[in-house]
């Protein structure tokens, strides 16, 4: 682990280093970031110009989820920054050379990766949040911010463990890329209260693909009125299943590319 | 002790078939087919420490198969293998510690920043110390004159002093063996000759011990002692260069530069009675081809001794490009045929050497 | 010549046959957004029986045929032109005797073309037995319908081509492709029909070309707009398709000057 950490710091470094020479790269990253959030945000602001709430959820109720899930997906991005996963390392046979190197290969990518920029967007995601708890008057307990922090690392198991698992489809299938796409516009539904979707869809959020851990679900815990106690603490248990699965996946995965070859 | 062992190795691909046409897409849309392709068949070979071995073959002869065998990238079907007294594929992580690894096309280092920042990071994954580090690094940069080069970008270098970073990148934790696929490729003449001249030193400095495949037949004579080759999967020679160059040498020929026009009668005069072959370059060059026992003197004491004027004379071994350009035309190594074949058509040979296996 | 970029469609379809794993997730994901969208619309009208004009039953198939419409005319050509560009690939395109931005085009509907028939319209199908969708009965209007969507198609692959150019221009276009695919969602009514944005909002986005990609041609699948406004929403996409024409000519011609006096 403290190798793990030490390595890390390195990469960081070194992406730094890379991106103090392309500073403008930095900020167009940042902002759309940013404007992929707003029109998310919009989107909302627009709904609740027509109804006044959802399902009993107000619209600043419904923000705050928002905000936490942007904190998980900048968190998140951060570090699992496997979008173009297949393309580099498959189909330009990157993956070779990661498994030259003594360090796990999902740790390597992962490092190489590693995408300072969507930080920010976790930043605005937290401000949200705040702002919300303001206009909400929501309580504030000495047990809020540990909390935060143990769901948000929850989510982020889950985001990291399913995306993870859909890289790792690229060492089974030809051309996976374009799942990613489609699944970012699945996970828009975990932010919604889940109370709106019928059965099926709630059912596919909660234990199929558990974006409803990666919104709604560990952000009504912090809105009593809608708190959901026995599912907001699942968060982390979740995550970890999740993350264990992606991992397990991944490792059959390299094992498969090591047997298949190229 | 040995630092390679390979026993019986095999590798088996499933090739995805796509069949053909709209109806065949289609098709494929539901149900696949494949096809079982073996790489690597049954090979077995042993290289001990300290040696410099090549390993050569045509495109698609299975070299890059069995080098990613060996780097522990690619498990293996069937069949046993140790490198550097490890499994390579079971103990991944600890194994590749021990060997250094250079893909000749694809590049290990940073592009945008300063070559010294990507062997800083190397330093930290193969957990090297700072004062190893330190005294490796140094010394690898005087060998390769890379001083003013560690803090440039990548992207700034050009291939050949990209390629000494890329073996510097590799050897930083000083690897007991060494794996180098194409490491010669696309380089000028110059960086060809330092490389090659490194990686001789490297292996009487430290005793490291290389494997490399590549094209260029050059690198082979200039680095190996021994040469392993591959046809189809099998393994087709496994010797020393000197040795196959004895069982597969043609003999010498001897080209001379006259003054004056010559015909292809008069230099045959010449020569009568020895067992020679005449052919004519042009008005005024001839080339005579003698066979390995015949000694080249016999031969350039009746023509310098005659009456024409020469202005220059060659003298040319058959080299091993030829060799090894004959041994693919008759498929082993076992039976040698004709040279006159093997020079006719020189297509095959020169096909491969141009792109990458 | 034209058979030539025939056989570049052929291709680009039968690679996307080639990709089943894509092919089956994209059917079921395509389903669970439609489906996830109805239910949201649900919630959002709550007791109420029409929204700005919509009722429940309009914006069920206005978001299940957007959706579907979304499938036939996107595609990734920014992408792939700002990646010739980058890695040289297009410098050497351009010494065939073709017209790059075309063939990309025809790649382009290779692709819709694949989703339309393998995607679209059995997606459309499964759709219509889940959830309440109301088709139109005339079958002027599928027939309008699919020449809007062609021109939804034409449309946004103009777009798509102007962001892939800028690569020319930029040193990195990433951020400026996001951005864009960010903006097409939102502004050409796949996640909001225009008739929900805010009136200040609405007379904005008549001056942009957003609206013609996906609102327009659904609008006139639900049966919002009737008779004369049919046509007229045509003819917008038309003089969309002609205008974007412009800025792209523009670009590829100092492109090219770029790409031959520095060369790349």
């Amino acid at each position: 682990m403290s190798f793990t950490l030490s390595l890390f710091r390195e990469y960081i470094a070194n992406y730094l280093k890379t991106k103090l020479t392309y500073r403008a790269d930095f900020w167009v990253e940042v902002l759309s970031d940013l404007l992929f959030s707003a029109v998310n945000l919009v989107f909302i602001f627009v709904v609740f110009l027509h109804t006044p709430d959802l399902m009993g959820w107000t619209e600043a109720e419904v923000v705050f989820v928002y905000g936490y899930f942007m904190l998980a997906f900048g968190v998140f991005s951060t570090f699992f920054n496997l979008w173009n996963f297949s393309e580099r390392y498959i189909v330009k046979g990157e993956m070779d050379r990661v498994l030259t190197r003594p360090a796990h290969s999902l740790v390597q990518i992962m490092l190489e990766n590693v995408d300072p920029p969507s930080m920010v967007g976790g930043l605005v995601g937290l401000a949200i949040m705040g702002t919300s708890w303001a206009t909400l008057g929501l309580p504030f307990d000495w047990y809020d911010p540990i909390m935060l922090l143990v769901m948000v690392i929850g989510s982020v198991m889950i985001y990291g463990g399913l995306y993870t698992s859909l890289a790792a489809i690229s060492f089974y299938s030809d051309a996976p890329t374009g799942i990613v796409p489609l699944m970012f516009n699945i996970q828009n539904y975990g932010r919604y209260p889940v109370q709106i979707f019928n059965k099926g869809i709630r059912f596919l959020l909660s234990w199929v693909l558990p974006f409803a851990f990666v919104g709604v679900y560990p952000a009504s815990f912090f809105l009593d009125r809608h708190r959901d106690l026995t599912m907001s603490l699942l968060t982390p248990v979740v995550g970890v299943i999740v993350a264990t699965i992606g991992l397990t996946i991944w490792n059959r995965g390299i094992r498969k590319y090591r047997g298949a070859g190229s | 002790m040995l630092a390679i062992e390979v026993n019986e190795l095999r590798k088996q691909f499933k090739v995805q078939k796509n069949r053909e046409g709209l109806k065949g897409a289609l098709k494929d849309l539901f149900k696949r087919e494949h096809t079982e392709v073996t790489a690597v068949k049954d090979i077995s070979f042993q290289i001990p420490q300290g040696e410099i071995c090549g390993y050569i073959g045509e495109n698609g002869a299975g070299k890059s198969t069995t080098i990613k065998m060996l780097t522990g990238i690619l498990v293996p079907t069937s069949g046993k293998l140790l490198v550097n007294g490890y499994v390579p594929y079971k103990d991944r992580e600890t194994f590749v510690r021990g060997i250094g690894v250079v893909f000749g096309q694809r590049s290990q280092l940073w592009w945008d920043i300063g070559v010294i920042e990507s062997f800083r990071l190397l330093r930290k994954v193969y957990r090297v110390s700072e004062t190893d580090f330190k005294r490796r690094l140094d010394e690898l940069v005087e060998t390769l004159h890379l001083q003013e080069l560690l803090n440039r970008p990548v992207r700034k270098l050009s291939l050949g002093q990209r390629m000494r970073c890329e073996l510097v990148a590799a050897l930083l934790h000083n690897p007991s063996i060494v794996f180098l696929d194409e490491p010669t490729i696309g380089l000028d003449i110059v960086v060809k000759t330092e490389i090659r001249e490194f990686l001789k030193r490297m292996n009487r400095e430290h005793g490291t011990t290389i494997l490399l495949t590549t094209h260029d037949l050059q690198d082979i004579e200039a680095l190996c002692s021994r040469v392993i080759m591959l046809d189809d999967g099998h393994i087709i020679y496994d010797g020393g260069l000197e040795e196959l160059k004895t069982r597969w040498g043609k003999g010498r020929e001897v080209q001379f530069q006259f003054n004056d026009p010559v015909t292809i009668a008069a230099v045959n005069g010449l020569t009568s009675g020895l067992d020679v072959r005449w052919t004519l370059e042009n008005e005024q060059t001839a080339k005579v081809w003698l066979p390995r026992e015949m000694n080249v003197s016999d031969v350039l004491s009746r023509v310098v001794g005659a009456s024409l004027d020469i202005s220059d004379i060659k003298i040319f071994e058959t080299n091993t490009d030829e060799i090894v350009r004959e041994i693919y035309q008759s498929g082993s190594a076992e039976a040698p045929q004709a040279a006159e074949d093997a020079i006719a058509e020189p297509d095959k040979a020169e096909a491969g050497a141009g792109s990458r296996g | 010549m034209a058979s030539a970029y025939l056989e570049l469609i052929r291709i680009r379809f039968l690679m996307m046959l080639a990709y089943r794993v894509n092919y089956y997730s994209g059917i079921i994901i395509y389903a669970i957004n439609i489906g996830a969208y109805y239910f949201l619309w649900k919630a959002i009208y709550g007791d109420a029986d029409t929204l700005q004009g919509f009722t429940v039953a309009q914006i069920t198939t206005y978001v299940a045929v957007s959706w579907m419409g979304r499938a036939f005319y996107f595609n990734n050509l920014d992408r792939e032109i700002s990646n010739d560009v980058r890695d040289g690939s297009l410098a050497v395109q351009m010494t065939r005797p073709y017209n790059y931005l075309i063939v990309k085009m025809m790649q382009g509907f290779g692709e819709g073309l694949f989703r339309f028939g393998l995607f679209m319209i059995p997606g459309m199908l499964v759709v219509s037995l889940l959830f309440p969708i109301t088709f139109p009965s005339d079958p002027v209007r599928y027939v309008v319908f699919i020449v809007m969507l062609w021109f939804s198609f034409l449309i946004n692959s103009q777009l798509n081509i102007l962001t892939g150019l800028f690569a020319f221009f930029v040193e990195n276009n990433e951020g400026m492709m996001r951005m864009k695919r960010v903006l097409v969602d939102l502004l050409s009514g796949v996640v909001l029909p225009i008739a929900f944005f805010p009136s200040w909002a609405k007379p904005v986005l008549d001056w942009l070309p957003f609206p013609a990609i996906t609102y327009l041609p659904s609008s006139v699948f639900t049966g919002r707009l009737n008779g004369a406004d049919v046509w007229q929403a045509l003819l917008v996409q038309v003089v969309w398709f002609a205008v974007l024409i412009i800025p792209i000519m523009a670009m590829w011609r100092s492109a090219r000057r770029r790409l031959f006096v520095q060369g790349g």
